[in-house]
């Protein structure tokens, strides 16, 4: 226990100690993404910090949740927040809706980094947290003719084939930063709009200058290393076997209500973001 | 000829090769220009004669970049690095390497607001998000910072943070305007601001920060884009009619801002007679009080309406322009603010005063009616030097103002009062601190001041004419120097100083009403020399700041004979303790001791006519008071939920060895001073909570506030125990419930009573309900309605309401463009009555309002 305790604060350490480089720029993106269970689009509204060398890519609420998680003191402060948010006490009872309070729930940080020529990428998958790394040059543009307007910006076309899909993005040449949402770079402007087989898309709906400190990670230790292909892996076999992995891990004390035997599948080529890790 | 056919070779190759593209290796190093540092991650875009992208990419860590392109005619090169101006450059005969020199410039960047939370906390800043907190009727961001939870706006401009007053109001972090800031609250358009900052615990001088605590906060003004490094101009046209006063009406206004890295400037100019009152644009909220200390002894003002906003009760033509400039240097700035203003107001008003004596009450009818003409021209010229190790600031002040009412009065003792006066005063204040190894502090500090306000009185009363003439000059000069080190957390200080004060004050009654007694010409000398010493402890960690001060003081009063040379020694400790134990909370006592001298105006042993049935005399003996006060302060906040709050009570307790008293003869009021044990005890408490309200982009208000004074007065020589009560609440809500339409709701309640050796009068209150409705039923139409509703208690149960209906229909013809009909006092009232106490008297009042008005007014903007 103690031992785990020093670890930590090395890590902590450590973590302070390297560069915390200050962003020029805050974008703001909306992610509108089908849902595999169900015949719906949801959206998520995610954020880019970002200069020349470096960009971070990650949820408000997640973030502000993981800041508060990673002292003990803001754990409490945490429980107590939601608690409060989410609690109604009812003549019947005290119920407790999880939907009420301010609860993260995206998981997904990217750290894309020009100087080290890679980016992290850290999620939860299935139902554990990791992260992989993964170089830059796996995603490589060719520059298109196609104009478009976002946010006020002329944007140039790029294609890309990546991971299984095949990406357009927009770019503004105007501002000049390599970076964009998720974990597109490599293009010369930030890009403001992403898309692929009409089934998923991140656009820009916000831009401003900002000298926000780029964090790192908070709580990095409870993130283990994975490689992206098995996290996917990992993440598909969750997705299909949820009811079962949840009662296997409570040993069978919880029941689920409602559950369609014949809802769909989460299917790979339909809906993930990289089906590529299906090939053989 | 050899040299003809040299140049001409290259010429041809280059011919040669452009037909045909080449395949060449583009490479170069990105680096900045001057210091020759290399820049890593520019963007490097290759294109084509038309301008398409052929190949692109980034420079590495070293600053280089390499890369391979077919590169034909007209090829091109663009270099991009966030913070530089990008260069594009001809690869026509490009020599690669390349060195490509980047010059530092500001990206402009087209912001388009981040969707975001609206209040975000970084540390001691909190953030507000202006567009989160606008509304479509709002013009200046001073409209949006009253709906801000934490923030409060008084009438007059001034804002406070948390209960307190803001100790520095920045523009893209420079203090371009110092205390005048409304200039800036109600000039600049909150369109033009991306966010509003407040920085808690803000020490302004750099110098200081870790060596003294500041319990105050800062606002800083965080600019968007399309407003910094340009000018930005609006202005206000509008012409219409008033049915009373009876005639055309206008109002004006032109803005001109420029916020560029080292040179800012704020110009404005505003001109009206629809009631709009300039002098919040043109006060200032930071003025330390003037040593020279003089004050007016002729009191002749117009009457005035309290509890009503000026523009229903101002009739006037004021005029104000005001330019503010800021040149940053290397090291220090510079800072040159000039004001001129000029008002001409009109009031008529018909007053009763009863004065309550024990034989029966007397009444006094009167009807009054005034001009006043009021100019002041005001420069301020400021040096400051902030760093971590040193600080200088020289700030030189120069005022002239000059007024002049005249005022006719009718009734029981009618008469004409006209009144000059002028006041020239001239400040230099000089200040220099320097940090040594960081725990050792050394200040000079040199302030000299000079003032002269003479005053005239002529009066006039059934053809015979009298009157008062005073002058009064006083120069001050402070010396101090000071030494402080700190060390774990403990900052000892010890200041230590002279001062000296010279006064001449003059005073002659030449025709004195025959049945009046007393002295008719004062000449007084009030001067002194005081050397002091402060020492100071603080000590200061992590969550709690206790401060101790302890200033002695030796002083010699000498008044030329007049009485005789006094030595004093003063004490007066001070302690002040806050605990902060988290982001959240803050707490603070203070307590303080002391002996204090006499207000020095007061000594005078002759009567001075202050106005045309009231005379003083002063005291013909110096006295020294004493005071103890203590009080307790608690500000929370919780900036995700949007919550503030804070509350204060204070307690005080002051001695006084004389008293003053009034005598009437015939219809003149008699005031004098008389040896007397005057005790009075004063209690206020006063709080507020604030919230915003997501979801319908608004925020509400709480607040209340509670006081009682308690004194000794000695009237007709008996003796005389008062005490005043009052308490008020208060609530405000506003909000955009839907896209067309958004409202601002605003109660007041206040409650008051003043009793008299245990006797009571009855409870008197005042009451106003404000509502202002804004539709937007197109995104270029706009229609506000407002009403306000006043309920004011004139005696036991007997109630004046008065109802104010207001409208305005704006139309946006372009982004640049606006027009608007306004239509004040739908309703046309026209008269406003009141009742107030003073100690010993009541006073009742009918004053006139301004009538119904109707504005047309275009906006321009660039």
């Amino acid at each position: 226990m103690k031992k785990t305790g020093l670890i930590a604060v090395v890590c902590v350490a450590a973590l302070s100690a390297a560069a915390q480089e200050k962003a020029d720029i805050i974008a703001s993106y909306d992610v509108k993404v089908r849902n595999w269970d169900a015949d719906t689009v949801t959206t998520t509204r995610m954020s880019l910090l970002a200069n020349t060398r470096q960009a971070k890519y990650f949820n408000d609420l997640s973030l502000w949740s993981d800041s508060l998680s990673s002292t003990p003191e803001g754990k409490k402060q945490l429980q107590q927040i939601i608690m409060a948010a989410c609690m109604t006490e009812t003549p019947e009872g005290v119920t407790f809706d999880m939907r009420k309070g301010p609860v993260k729930n995206v998981h997904t940080y990217v750290f894309t980094s020009q100087p080290d020529d890679k980016l992290t990428y850290y999620s939860k998958f299935g139902d554990s947290e990791a992260y992989y790394e993964e170089a830059l040059d796996e995603m490589q543009w060719e520059i298109g003719d196609e104009t478009s307007t976002v946010l006020g910006y002329e944007c140039q076309s790029a294609t890309a084939d990546y991971h299984g899909r095949k990406w357009t993005a927009w770019f503004a040449p105007e501002i000049p930063v390599a970076f964009g949402p998720w974990k597109f770079h490599g293009l010369p402007g930030l890009i403001l709009k992403a898309e692929a087989d009409g089934t998923f898309c991140f656009e820009a709906t916000g831009i401003e200058k900002s000298d926000r400190l780029m964090t790192p990670i908070y709580s990095p230790e409870k993130y283990q290393k994975t490689s992206r292909k098995k996290a996917l892996a990992d993440d598909e076999y969750f997705m299909n076997n949820r009811e079962a992995i949840i009662q296997a891990k409570f040993g069978g004390s919880v029941k689920f209500e409602n559950v369609d035997p014949d809802r769909p599948k989460y299917n790979a080529l339909r809906d993930s973001l990289e089906p590529d890790y299906k090939d053989k | 000829m050899i040299r003809r056919i040299l140049i001409l070779f290259p010429v041809m190759f280059a011919v040669a090769f452009a037909c045909a593209a080449q395949l060449v290796n583009v490479a170069g190093t990105v680096v900045e220009k001057g210091s020759g540092e290399t820049l890593v991650g520019a963007s490097v875009v290759i294109r084509d004669a038309g301008g398409k992208i052929k190949k692109f990419g980034t420079s590495d860590a070293d600053g280089r970049f390499s890369i391979a392109a077919e590169v034909a005619e007209g090829y091109t090169l663009d270099v991009t690095i966030m913070s530089y101006a990008k260069r594009t450059i001809a690869l026509d005969g490009a020599e690669y390497p390349l060195t490509i020199e980047m010059e530092p410039s500001a990206t402009v960047l087209k912001e388009v607001a981040v969707k975001a939370a609206r209040i975000r906390e970084q540390g001691d800043t909190v953030s507000y998000n202006v567009a989160s907190f606008a509304q479509a009727n709002d013009r200046s961001i001073g409209d949006v910072l009253k709906r801000m939870p934490g923030i409060d706006v008084a009438d007059n401009g001034k804002i406070k943070y948390q209960g307190e007053d803001i100790n520095k109001f920045y523009i893209e972090g420079s203090d371009l305007l110092g205390g005048k800031y409304g200039i800036a609250t109600n000039g600049i358009s909150h369109d033009d601001v991306g966010a509003v900052e407040v920085m808690e615990n803000h020490q302004p001088m750099q110098v200081l920060s870790g060596i003294s605590f500041s319990d105050k906060a800062a606002i800083n003004l965080k600019l968007k884009n399309k407003a910094k490094a340009t000018w930005t101009f609006h202005g206000d046209a509008a012409g219409g009619y008033s049915w009373r006063p009876e005639g055309g009406v206008w109002d004006g206004r032109v803005f001109a801002m420029a916020v560029m890295p080292s040179f800012q400037n704020i110009t404005s100019f505003s001109t009206n007679n629809t009631g709009h009152d300039l002098s919040a644009s043109n006060t200032d909220f930071f003025a330390e009080r003037r040593a020279t200390d003089l004050s007016r002894y002729v009191g002749v003002g117009l009457p005035g309406v309290p509890s009503l906003g000026s523009d229903r009760t101002l009739f006037n033509r004021s005029f104000l322009i005001s330019t503010n400039s800021l040149w940053k240097f290397r090291r220090g700035e510079l800072k040159a603010n000039v004001d001129y203003s000029y008002n001409r107001v009109t009031a008529d008003a018909t007053d009763i005063t009863t004065y309550y004596l024990d034989e029966g009450n007397r009444v006094v009818t009167e009807h009054r009616s005034g001009r006043e003409h009021t100019h002041s021209l005001g420069g301020k010229f400021v040096y400051e030097l902030n760093e971590k190790s040193s600080f200088v600031n020289n700030t030189l002040r120069v005022n002239a103002d000059w007024d002049d009412v005249g005022l006719r009065t009718t009734g029981s003792m009618p008469n004409s009062q006209s009144v000059s006066l002028p006041d020239y005063y001239v400040s230099n204040r000089f200040k220099l601190l320097r940090r040594f190894n960081g725990r050792h502090l050394v200040t000079f500090r040199s302030d000299n001041e000079w003032e002269s306000l003479p005053q005239t009185l002529s009066l006039d009363m059934n053809g015979i004419g009298s009157g008062q003439r005073v002058t009064d000059h006083a120069f001050y000069t402070h010396e101090s120097a000071a030494y402080a080190f700190t060390l774990k957390g403990v900052t000892v200080s010890l200041e230590g100083g002279i001062k000296g004060y010279l006064r001449t004050m003059h005073s002659d009654i030449p025709d004195m009403p025959a049945e009046l007694p007393g002295l008719t010409e004062n000449v007084v000398n009030t001067d002194y020399v005081t050397v002091y010493a402060v020492p100071k402890l603080e000590y200061w960690a992590h969550r709690v700041n206790i401060t101790l001060n302890m200033p002695v003081s030796y002083a010699h009063y000498s008044f030329d004979k007049a009485i005789a040379d006094r030595d004093e020694v003063y004490f007066n400790p001070s302690l002040s303790l806050n605990w902060k134990p988290d982001n959240h909370l803050s707490a603070t006592l203070r307590g303080g001791a002391g002996r204090a001298p006499m207000n020095l105006n007061l000594i005078h042993p002759a009567l001075i006519m202050t106005d045309y049935r009231t005379l003083k005399a002063g005291t013909d003996e110096f006295y020294n008071s004493s005071s103890q006060n203590l009080s307790a302060a608690i500000s929370y906040k919780h900036t995700r939920y949007g919550v503030f709050a804070n509350g204060l009570v204070m307690h005080s307790w002051s001695h006084i060895p004389y008293t003053m008293s009034q005598q009437l003869y015939g219809d003149y009021a008699v005031y004098s001073y008389a040896d007397a044990d005057n005790d009075s005890r004063s209690l206020s408490a006063m709080g507020s909570v604030g919230k915003t309200l997501n979801f319908m982009r608004g925020s509400c208000n709480v607040n209340g506030s509670f006081n009682r004074n308690e004194s000794h007065l000695l009237s007709q020589s008996e003796a005389v125990r008062s005490v005043s009560t009052g308490w008020s609440v208060g609530a405000n809500v506003s909000g955009t419930p839907c896209r067309w339409v958004n409202f601002d709701y605003e109660i007041r309640y206040a409650d008051s009573r003043l009793s008299m050796n245990g006797s009571g009068r009855s409870w008197l209150s005042t009451m106003k309900n404000e509502l202002t409705l804004t539709f937007v039923p197109h995104r270029k139409w706009q229609w506000t309605v407002s009403g306000e509703h006043y309920r004011n208690e004139l005696a036991d149960n007997s109630y004046k309401n008065v109802m104010m209906v207001d409208t305005k229909v704006t139309y946006r013809l372009s982004k640049r463009v606006e027009l608007a009909a306004n239509l004040t006092n739908l309703l046309d009232n026209r008269s406003y009555d009141y009742i107030s106490y003073s100690q010993l008297s009541s006073f009742e009042s009918q004053r006139q309002l301004r009538g119904r008005q109707l504005l047309f007014s275009i906006t321009l903007r660039k």
